[in-house]
């Protein structure tokens, strides 16, 4: 880090290339050095295991962010961006079964790997997006905040934000700058957020990134919509927020994704759990594909609790933000015990 | 959002990036090994995409001697007096 910021004092464009577990020493370097600009290209962690030809491919992933980093070709493109190209630029809702990463043997094998074809659709997607950031919309399952006290709704501003989910241990660097933006704006714009710089990332998070991550990988902004603690935020709230959020992605810089996390019809934890609502579920997915987003504002928080949707303020957030466009239904997938659910948006 | 600085720690002069070029074609670019394992495997992949998709002058390569520090002093000159772009890796 001393040698780029010395490069770069000296009129030379630098591209340092780390590994996703530095990320916050190298940004913690950079703030010391006053080079708060200097931004890194990641690559995922780790590295010394890997194969020779498992680093090439690497090589291969970063290097369009590499060529951004040492060019003006972003700076030249965001010139020419108009008010019509929308910095929002995709968005999506994907499940988060644990199931779908943990596949216990209880599972339908053919049916979880449809799901994971669809997850990888939308890998696709982002990658041709070329986001620079997914603002990903979910519930927390108690692991961040219960006890201490519940936000309604709440923004991740720290500078990683890290969980664990089973065997799974995962860390991700924050879009920093956008997630203050979300903050400032959003109060400004009549919603009172919390935000925190500590809570634990929870797996409603993480499934969806685990699948979905675009290669190179891309910070998050992780935005909280309380779906399970009583008196949660209503679908009509959750919207109204989604379209202010929409409104504040579209000002930024950035490309950003936006990605709601959950759904669609289950049960956890009570009797009703091998008996999910899949027609009400597929009622909601035609009227989705209609264009007709804002009647999932209308519903109730009672109706989403009887019908084993409570998950589904998160697509409502995402819904207020790209209005009424027809959803691309990736895949719906009844399983056992939950309606697997991966959609587009194409905003 | 109000920032608070840490009233402990030394005050760093802000400083700013360099001007990028337009693009790579026609420019020097220095591949620097830092020295860590493997970096050297992506750094030859880099060089063989740069070759391939853009046109620039000359792809020089330059390893320092330990990632555990910075570049020497004479390095850094020799660098900074050959080279247009520079790309580093791969801290781990």
């Amino acid at each position: 880090m001393h040698d780029g910021v010395f490069f770069e004092d000296n009129g030379i464009p630098v591209a340092t290339v780390i590994s996703s577990e530095f990320v916050r020493a190298a940004r913690a370097q950079a703030d010391a050095l006053g080079a708060a600009d200097y931004r890194t290209v990641m690559v995922a962690h780790p590295i010394q295991p890997l194969t020779r030809e498992e680093v090439r491919a690497l090589a291969d992933g970063a290097f369009d962010e590499i060529v951004r980093r040492i060019t003006a070709w972003r700076r030249c493109r965001s010139q020419r961006r108009s008010r019509a190209d929308a910095m929002l630029v995709g968005a999506f809702a994907c499940a988060h079964t644990p199931q779908l990463l943990a596949r216990p043997s209880s599972e339908d094998r053919d049916l979880v790997l449809r799901v994971h074809a669809a997850f990888a659709r939308v890998k696709r997607r982002l990658e041709a997006l070329r986001a620079d950031a997914i603002a990903i919309v979910a519930g927390d399952h108690v692991e961040a905040f219960f006890l201490d006290g519940v936000p309604a709704l709440a923004v991740y501003v720290g500078t990683e934000c890290a969980g664990t989910f089973g065997r799974y241990r995962y860390r991700f660097p924050i879009h920093e700058p956008l997630a203050r933006a979300v903050v400032e704006h959003g109060v400004e714009r009549g919603f009172d957020l919390f935000y925190t710089q500590r809570a634990p990332l929870d797996y409603a998070f993480y499934v969806p990134l685990h699948f979905t991550m675009p290669e190179p990988a891309v910070p998050i902004v992780p935005l909280h919509v309380n779906v399970y603690l009583p008196p949660q935020p209503t679908p009509r709230r959750c919207h109204d927020w989604g379209r202010a959020l929409g409104e504040i992605l579209r000002a930024r810089p950035e490309r950003i994704a936006l990605m709601a996390s959950g759904g669609m019809s289950h049960f956890p934890g009570t009797d009703r759990y091998a008996s999910p609502e899949f027609e009400y579920d597929r009622r909601l997915l035609e009227t989705l594909k209609a264009g007709h987003g804002r009647e999932l504002a209308a519903i109730t928080g009672e109706e989403l609790d009887k019908m084993g949707n409570i998950e589904l303020r998160t697509w409502a957030t995402v819904l207020g933000a790209v209005g009424d466009v027809k959803a691309d239904v990736y895949c719906y997938e009844p399983s056992w015990h939950h309606g697997n659910a991966v959609v587009e948006w194409r905003v | 959002m109000t920032e608070y600085l840490d009233p402990t720690d030394s005050v760093a002069v802000p400083r700013k990036t360099a001007s990028r070029p337009a693009s790579l074609d026609g420019k020097v670019i220095t591949l620097l090994d830092i020295s860590k394992a493997q970096g050297n495997h992506l750094l030859d992949r880099l060089e063989e995409l740069l070759r391939e998709r853009a046109t620039p002058k000359a792809i020089i390569r330059k390893k320092k001697p330990t990632f555990a520090r910075p570049a020497p002093d004479a390095l850094r000159k020799e660098i900074v007096g050959a080279t247009d772009v520079l790309v580093e890796g791969l801290a781990d």
